[in-house]
C-alpha cells in the first residue's frame, strides 16, 4: 500500500484532513504526475508541430488541459495559468499561420520552463515577466486577427 | 450539530467521479475519502457514467466538462431528461477547468446543481458538496428544461410579473427521502405536489 494509502488523520475537521491529504500528495507524488503529463505533452506538441491538424490539436488541447487541473491545487499556479491560456486559444480552431504556430510554441516553451525551474507561486518577478511577455504576445496576436 | 449530521450522511453517500484523468480521479478520491465519503464510484467518460448510474444508487455526480465521446453537458442532460434515466434527481456537481461563461451558462442550463473551477481546492469542493446534499434547491419540471431551480437570487428591482404559471415542484435527492438508501433524522417532507413550471 502507498503512503497515500496508509495515510489517516485524526483531524476532526474534514477541510482539514483534506488539506492534508493534499499535502502528502504534493510531497510524494505530484513531481512524478507532472513529468508524466509533461512527456504527453511534449509528445503531443511533437506530433502537432510535424502535422497541425484538428486530431494533433485536441490532443495537445488535452495534454495542456491535464497540466492545468492540477497545477493550481500544488501550489505551481503558473503551470494552471499557462495551460489555461493554451486551451482557450486552440480552442479557437486549429492554428495555421506562423504567428499562431509561433504562439503555441511560446507556450510549449513556458510550461516547460515553470515545471523545469518547479517555479511555484506566482513566480515572482521571473513569473511576472514570463506571464506579461505571453499575454502581450496573445493581445497581439489578436489585434493583429482583428485587423485582417 | 452540523459537523455530526455532514459526517453521518457523508458516510452513506454513494458518490460518482467523472473524468478522463487518472491523475484528477486520484486526488478526488482521496480529498472525497478524508471528506469521510466512503462509496465512491469512477469513470472515464460520459457512457461509463450512465452505466455506473443504471447498476448503482449513485448520490451525487462530480463530473468534468470535457469528456470523450459525450461531453458533461450532455451526460447532465441525459441524466435529467432520457426516459430511461435511472436516476434524474442525482446531484451534479460540474468540475472543470472550461469556465468560460457559456459553458457555465450551459452546464446550468443542462440541470447541473453546482459549478466548481479547477483547480481543485478541498474547501470549495466540500462546499459545493454540502449545498447539493444538503441545500438542494427545489427541482422544477419546464418544456426545455429539468433541474434545480436556477433562480438563485430574487432580484430586488425586477418590475415584470411572475412569468412562472405555477410554483416549482419540490423533489429532493433520494439520500433525503424516506425509504432506502435515507439518513435517519434527515428526511424532510417533500411537497410531491405536481405542480410544474410550465413557462419561464
Amino acid at each position: 500500500m502507498s503512503a497515500l494509502g496508509k495515510m489517516s488523520s485524526s483531524r476532526d475537521d474534514p477541510v482539514a484532513r483534506a488539506n492534508d491529504y493534499l499535502a502528502l500528495v504534493s510531497a510524494t507524488e505530484y513531481a512524478g504526475w507532472v513529468r508524466e503529463d509533461l512527456s504527453v505533452l511534449r509528445a503531443a506538441y511533437r506530433a502537432f508541430h510535424h502535422s497541425p491538424d484538428g486530431d494533433n490539436v485536441r490532443a495537445l488541447s488535452a495534454a495542456f488541459q491535464a497540466l492545468q487541473d492540477l497545477g493550481g491545487t500544488f501550489d505551481y499556479p503558473l503551470i494552471s495559468e499557462i495551460g489555461y491560456m493554451a486551451v482557450r486559444f486552440l480552442g479557437q480552431g486549429v492554428p495555421k499561420s506562423p504567428k499562431q504556430l509561433e504562439f503555441v510554441h511560446i507556450l510549449q516553451e513556458a510550461m516547460e520552463l515553470v515545471i523545469g525551474q518547479r517555479i511555484s507561486g506566482d513566480g515572482g518577478e521571473a513569473g511576472a515577466v514570463l506571464m506579461g511577455n505571453i499575454r502581450s504576445a496573445w493581445d497581439k496576436l489578436r489585434s493583429e486577427t482583428a485587423a485582417v | 450539530m452540523h459537523e455530526s449530521r455532514n459526517a453521518q450522511a457523508f458516510e452513506r453517500l454513494n458518490c460518482l467521479i467523472v473524468d478522463g484523468n487518472r491523475h484528477m480521479r486520484t486526488i478526488l478520491k482521496g480529498v472525497l475519502r478524508a471528506f469521510g465519503i466512503r462509496h465512491i464510484q469512477e469513470t472515464t467518460d460520459g457512457a461509463g457514467a450512465i452505466r455506473e448510474l443504471k447498476s448503482l444508487p449513485i448520490d451525487i455526480v462530480i463530473t468534468e466538462y470535457a469528456l470523450d465521446t459525450l461531453d458533461g453537458i450532455d451526460l447532465s442532460k441525459l441524466i435529467r431528461t432520457a426516459s430511461d434515466s435511472s436516476n434524474p434527481l442525482v446531484p451534479i456537481i460540474m468540475l472543470t477547468g472550461h469556465t468560460e461563461r457559456h459553458i457555465v451558462a450551459q452546464a446550468r442550463d443542462a440541470g447541473v446543481n453546482e459549478f466548481l473551477a479547477k483547480p481543485i481546492s478541498a474547501e470549495a469542493l466540500y462546499v459545493r458538496i454540502i449545498s447539493a446534499v444538503f441545500n438542494p434547491r427545489p427541482f422544477v419540471k419546464a418544456k426545455g428544461f429539468m433541474g434545480p431551480d436556477r433562480r438563485r437570487h430574487q432580484l430586488k428591482h425586477y418590475k415584470g410579473g411572475e412569468q412562472r404559471v405555477a410554483p416549482p415542484e419540490l423533489i429532493m435527492p433520494r439520500i433525503w427521502q424516506e425509504g432506502e438508501g435515507a439518513i435517519p433524522g434527515l428526511s424532510k417532507t417533500s411537497d410531491t405536489n405536481s405542480n410544474s413550471e410550465q413557462a419561464r
